[in-house]
């Protein structure tokens, strides 16, 4: 399979303070990849400099396979064949629907740029709207312009800097859905930017987690979630809640039991035996048992659609206690209320450093 | 007062000063408003250090007196007249004369320091509203910076360059000390008319001229005023 676009080590400077540094990713032609991270990580950077907008201080972009772009060959943005949707969409103001989506392609006869205008514009329905100016629009059709004016000179990959944060969330959902099969039915490489995890599960095919300017974990949306490789990746995508946890070889211990045929590599490799580590729990992981062994008590309730939300904290006031444990239940329990935990048996996920709280 | 003792004749008095003034602030509006678009426009979409520099440096001319400008400006060219005649003279060519000091080139140079900073301070303000994204979406289609320029920025900073040159036309009508210090022989404009009639005591005669500097001055004032209220 040939590649679309290849960044290998790439690292930026800016006023000498590094942004970027040795990202490395590469994607084939129909990929959606969604690149995420605290903001100052470095991604709306990234995107810039794939770009042209910002210049690379080392390494290397080849898209398709034949554009080389390194700091020997600096291609200009308005050569690389490269599509961007703005977060505020950049639409031109004094320009209608139809001669926005037309500005890129000036360099047609006239009869070939009307046909591919219209073609877009049904295709993202804005037929009725072509003779309307941007501020007459509402923000999911502002949207839909700012794609097809992006789509309309036919670029070999399109980068989107945070698509939906201007959207009303009621219509988030089914407008990243829409967008996502006109990208597959087009077959379009594209990367987006976010900060929001929900958005990379519905819309991208792949992820990379980012901070610091480094990808932390770069692969499928499910691989990243099931075995996130660094705490910031599970923290940043709110796996889970951590908990203190005390390794000893196969067994470990928590302030609510201990954990029985450990598999884990970090506990298992003796260099971290019976030092503090953080354990990673998912709600789906915690089963209350119904004993009068109470372990944790509840410090918060919440209603979500997946039922009530409670954060609960350990009884035990050891060095391994917590007080930021969630899960979700539909059954109803007191604030203050006592309860008696488990956790399941699962494959466990342990990290050296914990989150800060 | 004016209309009683105002006649034809002094009517036609003033035809070829107002000709000459309107002209002088045609021409220092448009090469202001020029020149305040470029450096305000290399401001914007150049990111290197400096890029600051030229429009900051532009705007200091504000500053000036009128009169110490004008000095400045015979100091400057009165010399550089005579190296262009000395010039033409070894190289056998007819003497040009003073084409830098003694014509309205002076003028309209000294026009242009002066009131650079009105011009560059309301194109910066209409820059300012232009998202900078929109700096880069024509980039991202393709579509060169200049080309882009032309096709985005200009449209968009329509109002900003008029009421620029508006500005300047109206400061440029009522500037004298400059005027009245680099002017060429027998040339006046409205301001140095009226300045001789009131040195003279002629204060009647005088109040026709001062009278369509106002109204020159207004109109535009009036028509922004509009157009604002439209808008």
């Amino acid at each position: 399979m040939t590649h679309l676009i290849d960044i290998q080590q790439l690292a930026v400077k800016l006023q000498n303070k590094t942004i970027l540094s040795d990202v490395s990713l590469s994607l084939e032609a129909g990929d959606i990849l969604g690149l995420v991270g605290p903001s100052g990580c470095g991604k709306t950077t990234l995107l810039n400099t794939i770009a042209g907008f910002i210049e690379q201080s080392a390494g290397k972009i080849v898209i398709d396979e034949k554009m080389q772009i390194d700091l020997t060959n600096l291609v200009a943005p308005e050569e690389r064949n490269v599509g961007m949707i703005f977060q505020d969409y950049a639409l031109f103001p004094h320009l209608t629907i139809r001669e926005n989506i037309g500005f890129g392609l000036f360099n047609l006869d006239k009869a070939t740029c009307n046909s591919r205008v219209t073609e877009l514009m049904s295709l993202l329905k804005l037929t009725e709207l072509a003779e309307r100016y941007p501020h007459q629009l509402s923000g999911g059709q502002q949207q839909r312009v700012a794609i097809a004016r992006a789509l309309a000179p036919q670029p070999k990959i399109i980068l989107l800097d945070e698509p939906f944060s201007n959207i009303d969330a009621r219509l988030r959902n089914e407008l990243m859905i829409e967008i996502r099969q006109l990208l597959k039915s087009l077959n379009m490489t594209a990367i987006f930017v976010t900060h929001n995890k929900d958005e990379v599960f519905t819309f991208a095919d792949k992820v990379a987690v980012m901070s610091e300017g480094r990808i932390l974990q770069f692969g499928s949306p499910v691989l990243v979630s099931q075995q996130p490789n660094s705490w910031q990746v599970a923290d940043f995508l709110q796996l889970g809640s951590w908990i203190p946890v005390k390794c000893n070889g196969d067994s470990a211990e928590t302030a609510i039991g201990s954990l029985t045929d450990v598999h884990t590599e970090n506990c298992q490799t003796g260099k971290t035996e019976s030092s503090i580590m953080s354990l990673l729990v998912k709600p789906q992981h915690i089963r209350i048992e119904n004993n009068e062994n109470v372990n944790v008590e509840i410090n918060h309730v919440g209603i979500t659609e997946q039922g009530y939300h409670y954060i609960v904290s350990s009884l035990n006031r050891t060095d391994l206690s917590f007080d930021r444990l969630s899960f979700y239940s539909h059954d109803v329990f007191q604030l203050g209320q006592q309860l008696a935990f488990e956790i399941i048996h699962h494959e466990y996920l342990m990290f050296d450093q914990a989150p800060p709280r | 007062m004016t209309i009683e003792y105002a006649s034809i004749e002094q009517f036609y008095e003033l035809i070829e000063p107002g000709l000459n003034s309107v002209e002088l602030a045609v021409y220092a509006a448009s090469i202001t408003t020029f020149f305040a678009l470029i450096l305000v426009l290399y401001k914007r979409l150049h990111h290197d250090k400096l890029n600051t520099l030229p429009v900051n440096i532009s705007g200091f001319g504000y500053a000036i007196p009128g009169t110490v400008l004008a000095m400045a400006m015979l100091a400057t060219f009165g010399p550089l007249d005579n190296l262009i005649n000395e010039w033409a003279l070894s190289l056998n060519i007819e003497e040009p004369g003073l084409i830098l000091s003694g014509t309205v080139f002076a003028i309209i140079f000294a026009f242009v320091v002066r009131f650079s900073a009105i011009a560059n301070g309301t194109i910066s303000g209409g820059v300012e509203q232009v998202a900078h994204s929109l700096d880069l979406a024509p980039l991202s289609l393709g579509m060169g910076s200049i080309k882009g320029i032309f096709k985005v920025h200009l449209p968009l900073l329509k109002s900003s360059i008029f009421v620029a040159w508006l500005l300047v036309f109206v400061e440029a009508m009522k500037e004298l000390p400059a005027v009245l210090i680099l002017r060429p022989f027998n040339y006046d404009t409205l301001s140095t008319q009226i300045y001789q009639l009131i040195s003279d005591e002629q204060l009647e005669q005088g109040a026709l001229g001062a009278i369509s500097i106002v109204v020159f001055g207004l109109l535009p004032i009036i028509w922004l005023n509009k157009n604002e209220e439209k808008s």
